[in-house]
C-alpha cells in the first residue's frame, strides 16, 4: 500500500486526536517499517489494519467508523493535491462514474505498481449510480469514506447507501447513490 | 539522554522519525538542510547524526566532510539516510566520512540496530525503552 496513505493516515490521527494517540498506537502495534512511514514507501495494508485497530481501542471510536472517517478525510486530500482530476466533474456521480477509468488509470501513471480495488458501474436509470466494489483487501469502509467525502464535496444532495456483499469481510461491498429529483 | 542530530529536509519524514526516536528514549534536535547540520554538530555536540543525503543549502555528503574534517566535530557518528538504494552510494557516503549506511524507507528496528552499534543507551533510557515497548 502507497506510503501516503500511510502518512495522510498519521496526520488525521494527529489533527483528530493527538500526537501522543499516534505515538502510543505505534508503539502498541507491531509493524515491520516501525511506523517510520514516508509518501514515497510502500508498506503492507496489515499495518495500516494494525493502526486502525489501535486507535479503536485507544478511542472507544468503532473500526468501521474510524476507517470511513479516514476516506472522507483522504477525499479532502486527494482533492487538495490533485485538483486536475476535478475539472471534468459536474458532479459526485459524474466524478464517481469516472473513477476506475479515469482515476484509477491516472493514479497508475503516478504509483505503476499501486494495488487498487476493482470497481463496476451499473446505471439502472438516470438518477442513479451503483458501483459494486471488489479488493483482495478488507477496505470496503474506506472505499465508503471516499465516497461520502466525494458527496460532502459536491453538495449535490445525493444519498447515499452502502450493502456489504462479503459477510462482513469487508472486501466486496455495492454502493447506491441517487441524485435528488 | 543520548542525543541524536537529525538532519531532514522533509518536515514529515524528520517528525516521524524523531518522534519514533523519542520514544525510545532518545534526546532529539534536528537540522533542515546540511548547512544547519554542520553548525549543530558543533553547537549541540550530539552523540550520532542520521545524515539525509539530498539536502537543500548544502548536501549531505558535503555536510559530512565538513564535520568530519572538523577536529571539534570529527568524531560524532554519522550514518548516511538515502533513498537512492544503489550499492555506489554506500561507497560514495563512507567515501566522505559516514560511519555507516541506511536507505530509506526507514525500518526502525534495522536502524536502532546500527544506531545501538554507536551509542548505548544509560539505564535511564533502557527503562524508558522497556516502558514503550
Amino acid at each position: 500500500m502507497k506510503g501516503v496513505v500511510f502518512t495522510e493516515f498519521t496526520e488525521m490521527v494527529q489533527e483528530k486526536f493527538s500526537a501522543d494517540i499516534l505515538d502510543d498506537i505505534i508503539d502498541a502495534c507491531d509493524l515491520k517499517s516501525g511506523g517510520v512511514y514516508t509518501a514515497v514507501g510502500t508498506y503492507d495494508h496489515d499495518e495500516i489494519l494494525q493502526l486502525v485497530d489501535q486507535l479503536s481501542t485507544k478511542t472507544g471510536v468503532p473500526v468501521g467508523a474510524l476507517v470511513r472517517a479516514f476516506g472522507e478525510y483522504l477525499f479532502s486530500v486527494f482533492h487538495r493535491s490533485y485538483p486536475q482530476f476535478f475539472t471534468r466533474s459536474q458532479g459526485s456521480l459524474d466524478f464517481l462514474s469516472g473513477v476506475h477509468d479515469y482515476i484509477h488509470v491516472e493514479v497508475r501513471k503516478l504509483y505503476p505498481d499501486a494495488e487498487l480495488p476493482a470497481f463496476s458501474y451499473s446505471r439502472p436509470d438516470a438518477r442513479t449510480l451503483v458501483m459494486e466494489y471488489k479488493s483482495t483487501r478488507p477496505l470496503a469502509a474506506l472505499a465508503e469514506g471516499l465516497i461520502q467525502g466525494c458527496i460532502a464535496h459536491f453538495k449535490d444532495g445525493v444519498s447515499f447507501t452502502a450493502e456489504d456483499l462479503s459477510g462482513g469481510a469487508g472486501t466486496n461491498a455495492r454502493f447506491t447513490m441517487v441524485k435528488p429529483a | 539522554l543520548a542525543k541524536i542530530l537529525i538532519v531532514e529536509d522533509n518536515e514529515m519524514n524528520r517528525d516521524m522519525l524523531s518522534r519514533r526516536l523519542i520514544r525510545k528514549g532518545y534526546a532529539v534536535v534536528m537540522a533542515d538542510n546540511g548547512l544547519k547540520g554542520v553548525e549543530m554538530a558543533a553547537s549541540e555536540k550530539p552523540d550520532l547524526i542520521l545524515m539525509d543525503m539530498s539536502l537543500p543549502v548544502m548536501d549531505g555528503w558535503d555536510a559530512t566532510r565538513t564535520i568530519k574534517n572538523d577536529p571539534a566535530t570529527a568524531a560524532i557518528p554519522v550514518i548516511a539516510l538515502t533513498a537512492h538504494a544503489m550499492a555506489s552510494d554506500r561507497e560514495k557516503s563512507l567515501a566522505a566520512g559516514c560511519d555507516d549506511y541506511d536507505t530509506k524507507p526507514i525500518e526502525l528496528d534495522r536502524l536502532l540496530t546500527k544506531i545501538s552499534r554507536f551509542i548505548t543507551l544509560d539505564n535511564n533510557q533502557q527503562a524508558q525503552m522497556r516502558g514503550a515497548a
